[in-house]
C-alpha cells in the first residue's frame, strides 16, 4: 500500500516538476493564515497567525516582543519597542531595552511593570501560548506570530505595518523585495538537493523550512520530500539512499562559523569513503550556509538570501 | 571404593548456548547487511563486499551498510559489557552506565559543544567521551571514604547524574534555538555510521571482550561479597577500580559514537542472566553475543521499517525489547 | 603463634570501638570470641582477616606483619566465612567450592588435577556428596552453611575463621556445624578461630576464649576458669546456674534472671 502510495507520489512529482513555481506560490497563498482589513471608525482588525481577530482602537505606544527575529521586523515596519526578551540575537535598536526574561522563561512581573499595550509573541509555542490570559485580563493586546515561508513573512510584515499605520513602508519595502525576488527566480534549473542540518555525522535532513522554500524556487528538489511520513521538519536519513539518489547539492546548516565548519570539511567528508563518493562532494557542491541567512528568519534580507542561493546555483547553469 | 565425581567430565550446557547466540548473531548480521535502502539480493551483497572496488552497489554497501552494522554490533556490545560489569562490581541489578555519569557527562559535553562552541561540533564524540569519563572518575572519587561500597557509587551517580542533568537543563533553558543540534545526540543512533566510527569503537570492543574473558574469575568473587572476595585474596578495592574504568571507557567509546542509547545498558544483561544465569564465565561471552544481535537487529528494524526514513534504534529496542524481556521475566518465574 | 595480635585499636568514623586488644591464637585451637552485641568481636575478626584497617596495633601471621604479606598469601593460610555474603542465585556446591582454590591457581582460573582432588575431599567432608550438583539457594540452612565451609576448607588453610556460623540456622544445623568444626579441628588439624552469640556452645567447642566488652578485653583463657557467676553477672546481665555436662565434659549454664545494675538505672533516669 504504501509503494502505491509512493509510487503515485513520485509521478505526480515528475509530471509538476516543471511546473513547480506555480503550485509552489499556490501552496503559498493557501498557508497564509493572517488577513488583514481596515474597519471604518479608524480602528485597525488584524488576524495573527493563530487565526484571532486583533482589534486595535489607536496605534499600540508601548510594544513588548518575546522573539528577537519578530522585533526585528517591527523595527522595520516602523514601530517601536519598550521591552524585549533576552537573547543572543536581537537587533542592534533593541540592545538597550529593558529584558523580560529569555524567550522560554518570560516574566510576567517584568512585563507587567512596563505598562505594555501590546504584546507580540510567538504562535505554537507552549511557553508564550500559555500566557495569553494573564495578558487578556489586563487588557493587553496579543498578537501570535509565526512564518516559515517568503509569503508568510509578507503577511505579517503587512500587519505590523498597518497596526503601525506605515503602509507606505509596505509598499515600498516588501512589495519590492517581492520584485526582486520573482527577477532573480525566474530562470529555473533542475537539480536535486538533499538539506542537512550539521550535527555530529549523522544524517539529518531537513526539509520544509525557509531554506528549502528558497532553494526550491531555484527549481530544486530536496530528495527527501516524497518520503515523508509526516510533517515532520528535521528526520533522519538513510545515507544509503542519498548516494543512490547522488543528489546535485548538499546543503548544510550550521550553528557555527561558516569558516570553522568549512574547514572541517575539509577533514571529515573529504576523507570518508561513503561521502566523498557523492558527485556533489567531488565537484565541490557541498555547500555550508551561513545561519544569519538560513537558520535564524532572514525577514527583510530575504533577498540577500536568494542571492546567495542564485551565486551557488551559478556554477550549474 | 569412594566414587569420584568427575568435575569437567562433560561440556556444560551453557557452552551449546553460547555457541548458538553466536550463530544468531551471525545469521542477524549477514540480514542486516542485506537489507537497506538498496534493494540488492544476497549474492550481489558478497560480490560487492569481496570482488568489486567501485560501483554502487559497492559504495554503498561497503562503505554505508557493511561499517554501520560492525558499528552497530560494537556499540551494543559495548554498551551491554559495560552494564553487566557494573552490574556485578556494584552487585545491584540496576546499574547500568547510566548510573555511573556516562549519560549525563556524555550529553553535557555534547550540549555545551554544540550550544556554546557550534565551530567544533565535529569535537561532540571526543567531548563526550572526555565527558563521560571524567563524570564517572567524579562520581568513584565523591564515594571514596577508605574505600568505594557498592551503594556509595550508586547514590553518588545518581546524585551527580542529577546535577548535570539540571546543568543540562539550563543550557536548554538560556539558549533554547540551539536545543535541537543537542538533542539529536540525547535520542542516539547509528544514522551516516561509517568507517571511521568503526576505527573509533573496535579497539574498545576487542581489549573489552579481551579483558572480560581473562577478568571472569575475578568478577564471579565480587559477586560472593566483598568480604569473601577479601578472604580469597582478592584486593576488592583494586578490582573494583579496574572494572569501574573498564566499564565506563567500554561505555563512552559506545557512547561518543552513537550518542545516549538506553536500553542496552541495563536490560540486556538482565535477558542474558535469564539465558545463561549469573556465572561471568558464560555471561560475559554471552552477554556480547547478545548484545551485538539486540543492536544489529533493531537497527535493521529502524532502518526499513520506514525505509528511507529512518527511526531512532532507541525507540525500537525498547518497544521490542521491554515486553521480549518480560516475557522472559514471566517464563523463569 | 599462628595469629598474633598487639594493642589493636579500631575506629569506625574516628570513633573508636575496639581499644587496646591483644588476641593470640596457638595453633590447633579453637578460639572463641563472644560478648554482648556492640561489644567489638565481629570488628576484632575483621581486622584480624584485614576486611578492615586499623587505627593502631599490630597483626603478626606466622611471626611476620600481616600488612607487609600479600593478600594472595593470606589467603592461603587464613580462610574466612563471614557474616555478610551473597549467594548467587545460580551458583551449585561445586561452583562455589571451586572458588576455594582461587589463591592457588593463576589468573586464568585453571584447576590442576591436585586443585579437583581437593575439591572433591572438602566436599566430601563436608557431607555435601549428595548436593554436588544442587544449587545453593535450594539447600537448607544448614546445608549452605556446610557448602560455605566447604569452600573455605578447599582454601586448604591452617585457619579458617568464622564470624557466627551458627547465627539464624536451626537448632539440628547449628549442631550439624559445630559438630564439623570439631572434626575438622580434630582430624585435619585445623585451627579455628571464631566469633559464636551462644555462650553455652562457646564453652563446649572452645579450646579458649576471650570475652569483650565495650571494646576491651574483659576475660580470656579457659572456659571452665572464666565463664564465672560473676562474669555472666557484669558481663551479660544474668543470674545463672551451672550444671556439669557430662558428655561434652564440661560446664553449661542455665539463666533464671536477669540482673539490672545500678549504673543501667542512672543512664536511663
Amino acid at each position: 500500500m504504501k509503494k502505491i502510495i509512493l509510487m503515485m507520489m513520485m509521478a505526480i512529482a515528475l509530471v509538476t516538476v516543471g511546473c513547480s513555481n506555480d503550485i509552489s506560490s499556490a501552496e503559498k497563498n493557501e498557508e497564509v493564515a493572517s488577513t488583514v482589513e481596515k474597519v471604518e471608525n479608524n480602528n485597525i482588525v488584524v488576524k495573527d497567525s493563530n487565526d484571532r481577530e486583533v482589534v486595535f482602537t489607536k496605534k499600540p505606544e508601548k510594544v513588548i516582543s518575546l522573539y528577537g527575529s519578530f522585533a526585528d521586523l517591527w523595527y522595520e515596519a516602523g514601530g517601536d519597542l519598550v521591552g524585549i526578551c533576552d537573547s543572543r540575537r536581537l537587533p542592534e535598536k533593541a540592545m538597550e531595552l529593558p529584558k523580560v526574561g529569555k524567550m522560554s522563561t518570560p516574566n510576567i512581573e517584568a512585563i507587567l511593570a512596563l505598562e505594555p499595550d501590546l504584546m507580540i509573541m510567538r504562535s505554537e509555542y507552549a511557553k508564550q501560548e500559555e500566557l495569553l490570559s494573564i495578558f487578556e485580563q489586563n487588557n493587553i493586546n496579543v498578537i501570535f506570530v509565526n512564518y516559515n515561508s517568503f509569503e508568510e513573512m509578507m503577511k505579517v510584515y503587512e500587519m505590523f505595518c498597518l497596526i503601525n499605520g506605515n503602509e507606505n513602508i509596505f509598499e515600498e519595502k516588501g512589495i519590492s523585495m517581492r520584485t526582486k525576488i520573482s527577477e532573480i527566480t525566474e530562470l529555473k534549473s533542475e537539480f536535486t538537493y538533499l538539506q542537512l542540518f550539521a550535527t555530529s555525522k549523522s544524517v539529518s535532513a531537513k526539509d520544509g523550512n525557509i531554506t528549502s522554500e528558497i532553494i526550491n524556487d531555484f527549481g530544486g528538489t530536496n530528495i527527501t520530500t516524497k518520503y515523508s511520513i509526516s510533517s515532520e521538519e528535521s528526520k533522519q536519513f538513510s545515507l544509503e539512499k542519498v548516494l543512490e539518489l547522488d543528489p546535485t547539492f548538499i546543503f548544510v546548516q550550521t550553528m557555527g562559523s561558516l569558516e570553522k565548519t568549512q574547514e572541517r570539511m575539509e577533514k571529515d567528508i573529504i576523507t570518508n569513503p561513503a561521502w566523498n563518493s557523492l558527485t556533489a562532494v567531488k565537484e565541490g557542491r557541498f555547500i555550508y550556509l551561513p545561519n544569519d541567512l538560513f537558520v535564524y528568519k532572514p525577514n527583510l534580507r530575504y533577498v540577500e538570501a536568494y542571492e546567495y542561493i542564485d551565486k551557488i546555483i551559478e556554477t550549474i547553469r | 571404593m569412594i566414587k569420584k565425581a568427575n568435575i569437567d567430565s562433560k561440556i556444560d550446557h551453557r557452552v551449546f548456548k553460547i555457541a548458538l547466540i553466536f550463530i544468531m548473531f551471525i545469521i542477524t548480521l549477514i540480514i542486516g547487511i542485506s537489507y537497506g535502502s538498496l534493494k540488492i539480493n544476497i549474492i550481489d551483497v558478497f560480490k560487492a563486499i569481496f570482488f568489486e572496488s567501485d560501483g554502487l552497489n559497492h559504495n554503498i554497501i561497503f562503505n554505508v551498510r557493511l561499517p554501520r552494522n560492525l558499528v552497530a554490533a560494537m556499540v551494543g556490545i559495548n554498551l551491554a559489557l559495560s552494564g553487566v560489569t557494573l552490574q556485578g562490581v556494584m552487585n545491584n541489578p540496576l546499574a547500568s552506565p547510566g548510573l555511573i555519569g556516562i549519560s549525563s557527562g556524555a550529553g553535557f559535553m555534547a550540549f555545551v559543544i554544540m550550544i556554546l562552541f557550534p565551530d567544533y561540533a565535529y569535537l561532540v564524540p571526543i567531548g563526550a567521551f572526555l565527558g563521560a569519563i571524567s563524570t564517572s572518575f567524579l562520581i568513584y572519587l565523591l564515594a571514596y571514604k577508605q574505600g568505594v561500597s557498592a551503594i556509595r557509587l550508586i547514590l553518588s551517580g545518581v546524585a551527580v547524574s542529577a546535577f548535570i542533568g539540571a546543568g543540562i537543563n539550563i543550557l536548554m533553558t538560556f539558549y533554547p534555538d540551539k536545543v535541537s543540534g543537542g538533542l539529536s545526540f540525547m535520542i542516539g543512533g547509528l544514522s551516516g555510521k561509517t568507517w571511521p566510527d568503526f576505527a573509533s569503537i573496535w579497539p574498545y570492543t576487542l581489549i573489552g571482550s579481551v579483558l572480560c574473558v581473562l577478568l571472569s574469575n575475578q568478577i564471579n568473587l565480587l559477586q560472593l561479597g566483598d568480604e569473601v572476595a577479601i578472604g580469597l585474596g582478592l584486593n576488592v578495592e583494586k578490582i573494583r577500580r579496574i572494572f569501574i574504568i573498564f566499564a565506563s571507557f567500554l561505555a563512552a567509546s559506545a557512547v561518543s559514537v552513537a550518542g545516549l542509547l538506553g536500553f542496552v545498558g541495563l536490560i540486556v544483561p538482565h535477558i542474558t542472566r535469564l539465558i545463561i544465569g549469573s556465572d561471568y564465565r558464560y555471561l560475559y561471552p554471552a552477554t556480547i553475543g547478545v548484545g551485538a544481535i539486540t543492536l544489529v537487529g533493531c537497527d535493521l528494524i529502524a532502518r526499513i521499517l520506514f525505509d528511507p526514513v529512518e527511526l531512532p534504534v532507541g525507540i525500537i529496542m525498547a518497544v521490542l525489547g521491554a515486553p521480549f524481556f518480560l516475557y522472559l521475566l514471566r517464563e523463569k518465574k | 603463634m599462628l595469629i598474633k595480635a598487639n594493642n589493636l585499636t579500631i575506629a569506625y568514623d574516628n570513633k573508636e570501638v575496639v581499644h587496646n586488644v591483644d588476641i593470640n591464637v596457638n595453633k590447633g585451637e579453637i578460639i572463641t570470641i563472644v560478648g554482648p552485641n556492640g561489644s567489638g568481636k565481629t570488628t576484632v575478626l575483621k581486622a584480624l582477616t584485614r576486611i578492615i584497617k586499623c587505627k593502631k596495633g599490630e597483626i603478626f601471621l606466622e611471626g611476620k606483619e600481616i600488612k607487609k604479606i600479600k593478600d594472595n598469601k593470606i589467603a592461603k593460610k587464613i580462610a574466612i566465612l563471614p557474616q555478610t555474603r551473597n549467594t548467587p542465585k545460580d551458583f551449585n556446591v561445586e561452583t562455589l567450592v571451586r572458588y576455594g582454590r582461587f589463591p592457588h591457581t593463576n589468573w586464568q582460573g585453571k584447576l590442576s588435577k591436585e586443585d579437583k582432588d581437593i575439591i572433591d575431599w572438602a566436599i566430601r567432608k563436608t557431607g555435601m556428596s549428595h548436593f554436588r550438583k544442587s544449587k545453593l539457594t535450594k539447600l537448607s540452612g544448614g546445608e549452605r552453611q556446610r557448602a560455605w565451609i566447604a569452600m573455605a576448607l578447599a582454601q586448604k588453610t591452617e585457619i579458617i575463621v568464622l564470624d557466627e556460623p551458627t547465627t539464624f540456622l536451626d537448632l539440628s544445623h547449628q549442631l550439624e556445624v559445630l559438630e564439623l568444626i570439631k572434626d575438622l579441628n580434630k582430624s585435619e588439624n585445623v585451627t579455628i578461630l571464631m566469633v559464636l552469640h551462644d555462650l553455652n556452645q562457646a564453652i563446649r567447642y572452645s579450646t579458649r576464649l576471650y570475652v569483650m566488652e565495650k571494646g576491651k578485653v574483659i576475660a580470656k583463657g579457659n572456659p571452665e576458669e572464666i565463664i564465672s557467676s560473676k562474669l555472666l553477672n557484669d558481663i551479660f546481665n544474668v543470674n545463672a546456674d551451672f550444671y556439669e555436662d557430662k558428655r561434652h565434659e564440661c560446664n553449661h549454664f542455665i539463666p533464671y534472671k536477669i540482673e539490672r545494675k545500678i549504673h543501667d538505672r542512672r543512664n536511663i533516669e
